[in-house]
């Protein structure tokens, strides 16, 4: 039973590998931490990019094409990394001590919103890269749940509480809209990065054309074809080109 | 040889007026003057030497149609026009022409306009046609009496004649000469012996990046017409040319060569910076052109031999004699195309030395002087400074790699930019190298701007030298935009390095479990499994539920049967069956009743059950008095009829009160 139950959960969990024998990753790999300390860093960028093609759920490997893109003076290609490392794995500080470094290099680095409190708790608890947790959480919860149930219909009497009952859906339901939620975000991404210098920004209400900064972190807030409607750090709103921006 | 100098200073002379007072020409030349109405004619408009020229009116043809152009190139020529050299510059319009018509057509002059706005007018020129077409005809024109190289004494003086009037007629248009070919190989030594073309160094041992002067010269005793058509290549040095009056004359220098004085004309002046140790080459340098020399009539020698010469030749002598500039003592002059080439020089170049190479040594050779400033010293986290560093002196200023700044953490800097501006150039290469980085400070504080050490090598003393710069002091204030949150995050003064661990295994971005059907399949089975389990227990519970009311259900019918049983043996007066069919009414109903197994059921059990369920004492007296009744009845053989009538009514009368209680 338990080795079925080790091989369910790796099941779900564990993606697909790159099946394909073929794909010498890690020959690409060696060959760009080589250009990468030989400071030849266009030619690590196109055997890491070689990599991220495949779009592996790997945080380390985003995490050297973004020093390899700051290295090169792309600071949007290089917060777009650093972003993609740490949307797998937020508690990467090498990441996060970078991304400040670069995004310290913007040039006319727009104000932040401060956030309320529980919309940044919020926001930090369906961190997409926590959306198996919290589905195992909710499986779990779920079985807890059954099993009280079931016990309680065995004995003929109440043995567990009904409010424990009641706490323990309400917790379920809970943990449930939260695995929804970091999945949801887990699948479509709402973040870009301008990798435009000074791109274009049309703002939605004046109809004003103002210019973004490379490097700046946008929400996506709904797509048309070739453009985006973007809300910017500072919270204004107002269209994108899509070659401008791309998605974390 | 008196003769030859004074001959030729004439000429000179005469070169000069003319270089004189035609500075600025303005010409019409054409590729044929007799041409057929089919064939096409190439003319070229061409002005020579205007400075500032705004505009060339476009020629209107009235005669001709354009089949092509105008294409319009331009060159430059340096000549030595007596003691001067002379760069001359000429851009040309050339056109391709077809006649519209035969007969005597013009081709028609222009204007150009230079920006002082004065005008400068070509001439025009007038061109035979005749039907057909001449190409053909024109083309085998190997006719002895035309090939000037044809050993024919009229036509070499002909052409001697010629091309001496055309070269008094305008000084301005050398080009046009018909170069005459010399095969004659000592002459060309003789000319090369009066001109020829040098390169010199001023040390041929360096280290590297060590500048070397490299002068190409040109070295003329006779009058000449040069331009450079191969400049050398100079590959692995970085180069840096000297600056050599600019455009106009140039004064040549004397110089004494194997007892010889020769005008030197100095062509490229250069300063070398070798990149790369081991022995190079400077490429050579050639220039091509044409020399005038003076030439002794061979062939004829009029004065020798005047009495054997025939009419014509007498003729042509008497014209030359009329020439008040012509051969007067039998001597030509011809234009020969010379080519000149520099020898190639090798040059040793050495490393650095490595003993006491400091680290921060960043490939400056020379010497140089070092100063540094900020733009200001106070500023915010919102501005940014700027940092910039002077590196002046003379040496391969291009070459030096900018010194890394080491800030304290809590400022950064970019990738600096940096500008390098040669000054002088006229012994050696000086000028300054400005560096700017531009530093912001993430953090407010006070900062010291850490000096920096600037290290190069002195040629001279072959030795490294160090210069540091004043540390700068500065003070950083809270901007607006200024965050604290961020700034404990950007304490590192570079990035971290990347991590070089291999890979273990590349997995995919999957979608997540949520958006999987295995994962919802996970809820499901259980969710299955916990309904299957209920609706099993629900079924057995039932099952067992059923057979307890069937009992109880059963309890009546059960007690009536043997109640009737009982009355059939009260009428037959069968004592014993009698009670005993009573009893068994009694103790089975309340077995049935209670769902009490008859085996567990005693006088003891029965009361306790019956107290539980509440039955009033009475009824519970009346109960154990029919069971007393019973048991005494069997072993007290005689009994009355009224006493088992009795004892029936009673059973009845319990169960049915019973029956009542228990519904209750």
């Amino acid at each position: 039973m338990k080795q079925i139950v080790v091989i369910l959960i790796t099941l779900l969990i564990g993606g697909k590998s790159i099946a394909n024998e073929a794909i010498p990753y890690n020959q690409w790999w060696s060959q760009a931490n080589r250009f990468y300390q030989k400071k030849s860093f266009d030619s690590a960028v196109v055997y890491y990019e070689k990599i991220a093609r495949y779009q592996p759920s790997n945080e380390v490997l985003y995490y050297n094409l973004g020093n390899a893109y700051y290295r090169l003076n792309k600071i949007g290609y290089a917060i777009l990394n650093y972003n993609k490392a740490l949307r797998l794995k937020p508690d990467y500080n090498q990441a996060s001590d970078n991304l400040a470094l670069a995004q310290n290099r913007i040039k006319g680095r727009l104000p932040e919103l401060q956030e309320v409190f529980f919309i940044s708790w919020w926001n930090q608890l369906t961190v997409p890269a926590y959306a198996s947790s919290w589905a195992i959480l909710s499986l779990v919860v779920f079985l807890l749940l059954l099993g009280v149930i079931f016990w309680n219909k065995h004995k003929r009497q109440v043995v567990i509480h009904q409010g424990i009952l009641y706490a323990l859906v309400v917790v379920f339901l809970c943990v449930l809209s939260l695995t929804y939620v970091s999945a949801q975000r887990n699948n479509f991404s709402e973040n870009a990065v301008v990798v435009m210098d000074s791109a274009v920004f049309k703002m939605k209400v004046s109809g004003k054309v103002e210019s973004v900064p490379e490097g700046t972190l946008v929400t996506i807030e709904r797509k048309e074809n070739d453009r985006v409607e973007v809300s910017l750090p500072d919270g204004r709103v107002g269209i994108i080109d899509t070659t401008a921006i791309k998605i974390i | 040889m008196w003769r030859y100098r004074l001959l030729s200073v004439i000429i000179l002379l005469l070169f000069s007026v003319s270089s004189w007072c035609q500075n600025t020409v303005f010409s019409v030349n054409a590729s044929a003057n007799k041409m057929g109405v089919k064939d096409q004619l190439q003319v070229d408009y061409t002005i020579q030497d205007a400075p500032n020229l705004r505009s060339i009116a476009t020629p209107r043809f009235e005669d001709f149609v354009v089949v092509a152009g105008p294409f319009s190139r331009q060159s430059s020529n340096v000549s030595i026009m007596g003691n001067k050299m002379v760069q001359s510059i000429s851009l040309t319009y050339s056109y391709i022409l077809q006649p519209k018509k035969t007969g005597t057509l013009t081709v028609p002059s222009t204007t150009a306009k230079d920006a002082s706005g004065e005008s400068y007018q070509s001439n025009s020129l007038t061109i035979q046609v005749v039907n057909g077409s001449l190409a053909k005809q024109e083309a085998p024109s190997n006719d002895p009496f035309d090939d000037p190289f044809f050993q024919d004494p009229f036509a070499a003086i002909r052409q001697q004649q010629l091309a001496r009037q055309r070269a008094l007629a305008g000084a301005h248009q050398p080009k046009q000469q018909p170069a005459a070919q010399i095969d004659d190989k000592s002459t060309m030594e003789e000319v090369y012996k009066n001109l020829f073309m040098r390169a010199t160094v001023d040390k041929t041992k360096v280290h590297v990046g060590e500048q070397i002067t490299v002068t190409y010269k040109l070295y003329t005793r006779i009058p000449m017409n040069a331009a450079i058509s191969k400049l050398p290549a100079l590959n692995g040095f970085w180069t840096q040319d000297f600056e050599i009056a600019k455009g106009g004359a140039l004064k040549p220098e004397e110089e004494i060569v194997n007892g010889k004085p020769y005008q030197v004309f100095i062509v490229k002046k250069s300063a070398l910076f070798p990149q790369q140790v081991g022995t190079l080459t400077l490429d050579p340098a050639e220039a091509q052109g044409t020399a005038r020399i003076v030439q002794r009539v061979k062939q004829q020698n009029p004065f020798g031999d005047m009495f054997d010469m025939d009419p014509f030749f007498k003729q042509a002598i008497s014209q030359m004699m009329q020439d008040p500039f012509g051969d007067m003592f039998g001597n030509a002059y011809k234009d020969v195309p010379v080519t000149m080439k520099s020898a190639p020089i090798k040059i040793e170049v050495l490393p650095l030395p490595e003993n006491g190479k400091p680290k921060e040594f960043g490939n400056a050779v020379g010497t140089f002087n070092i100063a540094s400033k900020v733009d200001k010293t106070k500023l915010t986290t919102d501005d940014v400074l700027t940092y910039t560093v002077t590196i002046s002196g003379s040496g391969n200023l291009k070459l030096i790699e900018p010194p890394v700044l080491a800030l304290p953490n809590g400022l950064s800097s970019f990738e600096p930019t940096v500008i390098d501006t040669i000054t002088g150039r006229t012994t050696t290469i000086s000028g300054s190298k400005i560096i700017n980085y531009s530093i912001s400070a993430n953090v407010p504080g006070n900062y010291e701007l850490p000096s920096i050490p600037f290290t190069y090598f002195d040629p001279h003393t072959s030795s490294y030298k160090t210069l540091t710069t004043e540390p700068i002091k500065i003070t950083v204030d809270k901007g607006k935009h200024y965050n604290p949150k961020q700034d404990q995050k950007t304490l590192i003064a570079d990035l971290h390095p990347i991590s070089t661990k291999p890979l273990s295994k590349l997995t995919l971005q999957s979608t997540p479990l949520f958006f999987k059907a295995a994962y919802w399949s996970m809820y499901a089975l259980p969710l299955m499994a916990f309904v299957g389990l209920l609706v099993w227990r629900r079924k057995e519970e039932d099952e067992a539920r059923n057979s307890h009311k069937f009992k109880n259900k059963r309890a009546n019918k059960v007690a009536l049967k043997r109640l009737s049983t009982a009355q059939k043996y009260l009428q037959s007066q069968n004592h014993a069956a009698f009670y005993e069919e009573i009893s068994k009414a009694v103790w089975l109903y309340l077995s049935d009743k209670f769902s009490i197994p008859l085996a567990h059921l005693s006088r003891e059990q029965a009361a306790t059950t019956l107290q539980q369920h509440q039955v009033d004492a009475m009824l519970q007296t009346r109960i154990n008095e029919v069971m007393n009744t019973c048991e005494t009845a069997l072993y007290t053989p005689q009994s009355g009829k009224q006493q088992m009538q009795h004892t029936y009514e009673e059973a009845i009368d319990i169960i049915s009160k019973l029956e009542q209680v228990i519904r209750k």
